[in-house]
């Protein structure tokens, strides 16, 4: 094994030697005047200031405060540079307005120094605008969002037997599926061949959309007459069946498994959903963030933000703007509920007369606004950087709701 | 009084250069001891082979009785549990370069009685002297042993780890032609030394195979803070698919280990698969309780949609009398999906004009359409008066219903030829979400009048693609007479 360079034996030499410099120099170290400059960040951690003293040669980075020590007759280099999403308003020295005296790179160099001085660095938060929009993107770190309905055919094996399947589902704003559908061979309690139904939802289960789905059935199924029911759970898949008891077992991803026991002949079954039935799934949903600066007649500027969150059922919901509260620590946050129903035209929905098809009007003659009470999207911990007048997402983090379902993901990879 | 100062110095520079100077030296000195067969001292394999002088690199014991000893002796001493480990490590060894099928499975027996740490000692020591031959025998012991045999290779090959033998295993929970013991011995050792991937599997086979020993393990997985809760989660559910009593016990337990929101949800969604006769008195006191959360109040109710249909009159008491809109309408929702020996179709028409919400007079709408007895008759100026559009076309599913039965009025008959077959066609038609329109298709299906198939033959050229579908498959089904 080598000696690593720190430990070996010519070190002690190196060591001995500026030492005994050192302790013969100490006279005139002691004769020196050493100053104090003290340096203050404010609001603490909304800037850097950058320091160079040439006596004694040292340097450093401040961004709440520190006391220097430069002796007397040394230059002191300080370049202030504002953190993200924010600007430098003022440099005082001793009290004194010198921002002036900075150089384009927010430098200057003081000295040969002679005397103490206070200097505070005054920072300003900037409000971002700007608008910024993302969509769901497969693998790119967020929850998926599923909405199921549409329409879905195919063969599967039933009681031995294969049968062409034909389903329309239904999913509503709260996760829960309605199914339509018709199998071969089988029909309902009327002699119709129409099987139709509450079978279940979607819902979010460890950061994936999985259904949970359950059927009752009475009617017959090649002529004999049964009584059944089943349910399954799997990764955003559904099935039409006809089972008994219970239904074991379920795989996700592209395809879905699941077998039964039939009441009958207790044989088991599977039921595969192909691949792209699954790839039917509507996982396509979008946020746009709109950031604008108010001022107000009276008291500080602040920002407002809006948003519209865009659906997978094609609709979108309309949040209009409100104040973001924002933190040093956390950047800024946001909540959005009861939007405004728009729809896949992007007009506003309202209340219509079912049998005028008009839109009703309220008491003083105004019309009634659709809300969308089952969808929220929160912006918690969101940076902006700004690069000369544009602004982009440096950091955060989204949590939507809406489908019945649930997720979160990296504000700035969504938004990107 | 300078010379004396000089003097001072020369002499603490001095003194200085040989303190520093012997201290470094030694920390070199002590660096370039080597170590001892080129080892680093602290593998237990080393310190293994050290005290009791093996050769590592030819895996020759050089303790003479063991030269002198054949199989049978072997076994025997390697069985003699009063020797220490590292006497019985030494006879391992010579006996992995035996290598006969009984010398593994001696080998095997001795893996698997022994602490994790002589375990690993062991695996360590075995791969070096029989280059990976062991995990190979054991592979050898699962194809073609008998069932104890085979569990006890399935053990050891989960704690020798190894990517193809955690793939063995894998592939063994995954094939429902091994018997169930032997997928749970596997399902369990994926889950002890598997990957998150292998560790799911367990868990859902585990689930599947739903015996006592699954729900004891997943149980331990549950409750162990130490785990990933991602995988308590998992369990949670899995728990919830064995539905026995023990499994409902321990889910009712894990409840209050869980502080988050979400993973108190997952576990309200399994333990609402129990009988309701198990789960019933938690959930009302839970529900009661005035400090329990809205949405986990939801959730409650919501899961109570898979439970045994006992669960239908105290869901009917929540939808008809909780004091919060969204409880309502999860039970009458959770009604919906319930299969109830009684016909509710009367009750469930009664609280529907009673119902301010919207939304809660939906589910009521949907409840009905599994009812032996659908009184939308009754129901035609509450439906008629609905302009929520979700509420709206799920009174006029109800409609349509009755009239597919057959059991509806010449009022009802006529206001839907009249006035609703236009409302549906147009709604269809319209730019409301896909949803709503394929629901507004749905109505015209259940009621299947010439009127609504007509209007089924006009929305199936609809440029939107699902919907013009679902028409199309409303036309194929026979047209009422």
């Amino acid at each position: 094994m080598k000696t690593p360079k720190s430990i070996q034996p010519k070190r002690p030499f190196i060591t001995a030697l500026l030492l005994l410099l050192l302790t013969c120099a100490w006279p005139a170290v002691a004769t020196a005047a050493t100053l104090s400059w003290g340096i203050a960040v404010s609001p603490s951690g909304s800037g850097d200031i950058t320091w160079v003293i040439s006596n004694p040669t040292s340097n450093g980075t401040i961004s709440t405060g520190k006391l220097l020590k430069p002796e007397k007759w040394a230059t002191v280099d300080l370049t202030f540079k504002a953190k993200s999403g924010f600007k430098l308003v003022s440099v005082l020295k001793n009290g004194v307005e010198v921002i002036t005296w900075l150089d384009s790179n927010g430098h200057y160099q003081f000295g040969p120094i002679t005397s103490p001085h206070g200097f505070v660095a005054k920072f300003e938060l900037l409000n971002p605008t700007g608008t910024f929009s993302g969509n769901y993107v497969e693998g790119a770190g967020l929850t998926a969002m599923a909405d199921v309905t549409g329409n879905y055919n195919g063969t599967t094996t039933v009681n031995g037997t294969a049968r062409d399947y034909n389903a329309d589902l239904a999913m509503d704003e709260s996760g829960k599926i309605t199914a339509l559908g018709t199998a071969t061979g089988i029909a309902n309690k009327a002699g119709s061949p129409t099987i139709s139904g509450s079978v279940g939802s979607i819902k979010t289960v460890a950061d994936k959309p999985t259904a949970a789905l359950k059927g009752t059935f009475a009617g017959s199924v090649d002529g004999d007459l049964t009584t059944a029911s089943g349910s399954a759970s799997g990764d955003c898949v559904l099935k039409t069946v006809v089972a008994d008891k219970k239904l074991e077992g379920v795989a996700g991803g592209s395809a879905v498994r699941a077998s039964q026991k039939y009441t009958a002949k207790s044989e088991p079954r599977s039921i595969v959903v192909p691949p792209e039935d699954v790839a039917k799934l509507k996982k396509d949903w979008g946020l746009t963030l709109t950031f604008k600066e108010v001022t107000p007649a009276k008291g500080k500027k602040y920002v407002e933000v809006d948003a519209k969150l865009h659906l997978t059922s094609g609709e979108y919901s309309d949040y209009p703007a409100k104040k973001a509260t924002y933190s040093a620590k956390n950047g800024y946050s946001i909540s959005f509920t009861n939007g405004l129903k728009l729809n896949r035209s992007e007009q506003q929905i309202y209340v219509k007369n079912p049998k005028t098809g008009l839109d009703k009007l309220d008491r003083k003659g105004n019309k009634i606004p659709v809300y969308d009470k089952k969808s929220t999207v929160k912006i918690t911990k969101m940076l902006l950087d700004q690069s000369g007048s544009a602004w982009t997402p440096a950091s955060g983090t989204i949590q939507y709701k809406f489908l019945g379902q649930s997720g979160k993901g990296d504000l700035k990879t969504f938004l990107e | 009084m300078r010379a004396r100062l000089g003097w001072w110095m020369v002499f603490t520079a001095a003194f200085l250069f040989l303190a520093l100077g012997a201290l470094t030296l030694q920390r070199d000195w002590q660096m370039k001891v080597p170590t001892q067969n080129g080892f680093k001292s602290s593998s237990p394999v080393d310190r293994l082979l050290s005290e009791n002088e093996i050769d590592p690199m030819s895996g020759q014991v050089l303790l003479f009785s063991t030269l002198v000893m054949d199989e049978k002796g072997l076994t025997v001493a390697l069985a003699d549990r009063r020797r220490p480990f590292s006497e019985r490590a030494q006879y391992a060894g010579q006996l992995a370069l035996i290598g006969t099928p009984s010398a593994w499975r001696a080998l095997m027996n001795l893996f698997l009685s022994e602490s994790p740490t002589n375990q690993r000692t062991l695996a360590l020591l075995l791969k070096k002297v029989s280059k990976k031959e062991f995990g190979k025998s054991l592979i050898k012991i699962v194809e073609t042993a008998n069932d104890w045999d085979v569990a006890s290779a399935i053990r050891a090959l989960g704690l020798l780890g190894g990517e193809n033998n955690l793939m063995l295993l894998s592939s063994i929970v995954n094939d429902r032609g091994w018997p169930n013991h032997l997928r749970g011995e596997a399902a369990r050792a994926l889950l002890e030394n598997g990957s998150e991937d292998q560790k799911r599997l367990s868990i859902r086979s585990m689930g599947a195979i739903g015996t006592e020993a699954e729900t004891a393990t997943l149980a331990k997985l549950l409750h162990d803070e130490s785990q990933q809760q991602s995988l308590r989660i998992e369990s949670a559910i899995f728990l919830g698919k064995i539905a026995s009593e023990k499994a409902g016990d321990e889910l009712v337990a894990a409840f209050k280990e869980f502080a988050d929101e979400e993973a108190q949800t997952v576990l309200l969604d399994s333990l609402g698969h129990f009988p309701f006769n198990q789960i019933g008195d938690t959930w009302q006191t839970f529900l009661d309780d005035p400090s329990t959360p809205l949405n986990l109040r939801t959730a409650a109710v919501e899961a109570l949609s898979n439970s045994s249909p006992d669960a239908v009159p105290y869901l009917m008491t929540l939808a008809a009398e909780d004091r919060e809109p969204d409880v309502r309408e999860m039970a009458a929702w959770a009604l919906s999906m319930q299969e109830s020996s009684e016909d509710l179709g009367g009750k469930i028409a009664a609280m529907i004009p009673r119902e301010n919400e919207p939304d809660v007079r939906r589910r009521l709408y949907e409840g009905l359409l599994s009812q032996k007895t659908n009184p939308a008759a009754s129901l035609l100026p509450t439906i008629d008066a609905e302009d929520d559009p979700a509420s709206r076309i799920a009174g006029l599913n109800v409609i349509g219903d009755v009239i597919g039965r057959r059991a509806s009025t010449p009022e009802v008959d006529q206001t839907f030829k009249a006035e609703l077959v236009p409302e549906l066609r147009a709604f269809a038609l319209g730019d409301s979400s896909l949803n709503l329109r394929m629901r507004a298709v749905f109505a015209l299906r259940r009621a299947g009048t010439p009127e609504a198939i007509e209007a089924l033959r006009i929305i199936s050229q609809s440029p939107t693609k699902e919907i013009a579908t679902a028409a199309n498959n409303g036309l194929n089904n026979q047209p009422r007479k």
